[in-house]
């Protein structure tokens, strides 16, 4: 691999599930208890990309769309239907040792530590499996447990801690051995807002300081947008986006928001004349605007209404998102496709 | 130099099984006392069996070439080589293949089906030194016909041999046995088929000689009676030294054999397993 070489390549990567179906009721099942019916599900189809060092890319996409399986193919996990890859100059499937030393996986639905022993053991044993002489690993621990203020958390049982203080060790376990790509698949899953939060800053610190390769999935915007100058909208196993997430709003969101506060009450229908109307109470409007129309329809507002107060924004990442995996959202993807 | 920087390098890589055993020792000191009920639990049938025998040997002094008190050592011992040998390490496979917690053992420089044979030793350990009590409890209990072997230095290092031997051929079949999971993803009725196959033609039940000819010749071509059959009956003193040395090279045999096998079944079964459990 050259220096010029991309750390993650993949090339018409492809899986296919091959899944059994129960016909329904108990006559289904004594049914396919002599024949199977075989139906084949395709996860991830014909994708490709390339990823350079350094990169923090976020896979974004609903529950099912091929997200994890990529990345299960990019860390050796799962072998391909069809396609190649080749991750830090390897082929991952094949599982060699001298690859498997560089890479992790954290998987935010799956422990790795050993549930009734305190991280720290569990540690202990990372370190012999990725071979870290005894200094670095001390010293990696002392900056990890640090940077993710764990304190003497690492001594309790793993059972003991709340979810968020076992994602913040299981991260921790993932990273004493400095690996060149960090695969992170739903990190944040299941916990609350503010540690949410927390864990994303860290991240983005940590890769920050490292310049660590790494991929998110996550069905959390707020993660891709916060922590992703570049992301991959994936659905149906197939790659519908590959860009900048503020882009994509630019290049797809066809309205802006205009938020009012008026100095008095106004009737809603007169509100209704500028636009969209998406919240009204009164005092307070929001209006969808087509985005040509904003300069025209935000002049009009200041001339005829009583306004104390005007804002005017980009939709929500959240809701070009929900556009992109409707219908609608599809059709202008078929327009732009190959300009992403 | 080189050849120094490979062998330390295979060092450092054997040390990650050898810590794996010893954590999986504090992991089970965490239920200690579920490791001593589990020692209970692997004498009953041994129990069971002396006090049918004892009321089969009414009137006789020889049963298949055993006498009373050899043949209770025999059931003795059988339940302490047993408890100590009998890995487990399908199920471990079994229940990791089905929630998934597989998926990420993955993608970590291990061997898997190795790292699950090093858990289940640390776990055999301390059940063995934990449920020793238990042992020595029934030896007390049966002291009037336990036979306390008497052996040569020679047969005691034998017996280290083809128990160590006897523990790498079951955890072996274990690792081989889930490895179907991989296909199948629940495999307890294959285990449950096998397992009691084992129970008979191992010599755990009842001592081999005893069984009908057809399954003696069954039990001959097995595995099985290189794991608990013969260390007990290295231990009751029944094989001589060379017979040991023999058998030794038999259960050798078997190894390579269930080594390639393992191997086979672990590259065909990741290559076809699906990662299920998201």
């Amino acid at each position: 691999m050259t220096e010029a070489s991309p750390i993650i390549l993949a090339e018409d990567l492809t899986r296919v599930f091959v899944t059994f179906r129960k016909r329904e009721g108990l006559l289904g099942s004594l049914g396919s208890f002599v024949h199977r019916q075989a139906t084949e599900k395709v996860a991830v189809d014909r994708v490709s990309f390339r990823i350079e060092r350094g990169e923090l890319v976020g896979f974004l996409g609903p529950n099912g769309a091929g997200k994890t399986t990529t990345l299960k193919l990019l860390s050796g996990i799962l072998h391909p239907t069809s396609g190649t890859a080749t991750v830090l100059g390897h082929v991952p499937w094949r599982r060699e040792q001298a690859f498997l030393r560089r890479i992790s996986i954290v998987m935010g639905q799956k422990n790795q530590l050993w549930w009734d022993l305190p991280a720290q053991d569990s540690f202990l044993l990372n370190r012999d499996v990725y071979q870290i002489p005894e200094r670095r690993f001390r010293e990696k621990m002392e900056e990890l447990t640090s940077l993710l203020e764990l304190g003497d958390l690492t001594k309790e049982p793993l059972r003991k801690l709340s979810l968020g203080e076992r994602m913040k060790c299981e991260l921790v376990g993932s990273l004493l051995h400095s690996p060149a790509v960090l695969f992170l698949d739903e990190p944040t899953i299941g916990l609350d807002v503010v540690t949410q939060k927390r864990l994303r800053d860290l991240i983005r610190e940590y890769c920050r300081r490292t310049g660590t390769t790494t991929i998110l999935t996550s069905h959390y915007i707020r993660d891709i947008e916060e922590l992703c100058e570049r992301a991959l909208i994936i659905d149906s196993g197939r790659i519908i986006y590959d860009g900048n997430l503020r882009r994509l709003v630019e290049r797809h969101a066809t309205h802006k928001l205009i938020t009012v506060r008026f100095e008095r009450n106004v009737p809603p229908a007169t509100v209704a004349r500028f636009g969209e109307v998406a919240e009204n109470d009164g005092l307070r409007a929001t209006l969808r605007v087509a985005r040509e129309r904003v300069p025209a329809a935000a002049a009009q507002l200041l001339h005829e209404l009583p306004v104390a107060d005007i804002a005017i924004e980009d939709i929500s990442v959240e809701e070009v998102i929900r556009l992109l995996f409707s219908e609608k959202g599809n059709a202008l993807l078929r327009e732009g496709e190959g300009s992403a | 130099m080189s050849e120094v920087a490979a062998l330390v390098r295979r060092g450092a890589g054997a040390r990650k099984y050898l810590s794996t055993i010893v954590l999986s020792i504090q992991d089970a000191l965490t239920y200690r006392a579920s490791a001593v009920v589990w020692m209970l639990v692997d004498f009953i049938p041994s129990v069971v069996m002396i006090l049918v025998w004892k009321a089969a040997y009414s009137g006789r002094t020889q049963v298949g070439g055993y006498s009373l008190s050899e043949m209770i050592t025999y059931y003795l011992l059988t339940g302490i080589i047993s408890g100590a040998l009998t890995s487990h390490a399908e199920w471990t496979f079994n229940w990791e293949v089905r929630d998934g917690r597989l998926t990420p053992q993955l993608a970590r420089p291990i061997h898997y089906p190795l790292v699950v044979i090093c858990r289940e030793t640390g776990w055999l350990i301390t059940k063995f030194v934990v449920g020793l009590p238990v042992f020595l409890l029934l030896v007390y209990i049966f002291r009037d016909y336990f036979l306390i072997p008497l052996l040569s230095g020679e047969t005691w290092l034998g017996l280290a041999v083809v128990a160590f031997l006897g523990y790498v051929i079951l955890s072996e079949i274990g690792a081989c046995l889930g490895c179907i999971s991989l296909w199948t993803v629940e495999a307890a009725g294959m285990f449950g088929l096998w397992w009691s196959a084992s129970s008979v033609l191992s010599g755990s039940l009842l001592p081999m000689e005893l069984l009908p000819r057809p399954l003696y010749a069954l039990a001959y071509v097995m595995p099985y009676r290189w794991t608990a059959y013969f260390p007990v009956r290295v231990l009751l003193g029944k094989i001589s030294e060379t017979e040991i040395w023999h058998g030794a090279l038999f259960q050798l045999g078997w190894v390579a054999v269930l080594t390639l096998l393992l191997a086979v079944l672990w590259k065909a079964g990741t290559r076809r397993y699906e990662g299920w459990g998201g």
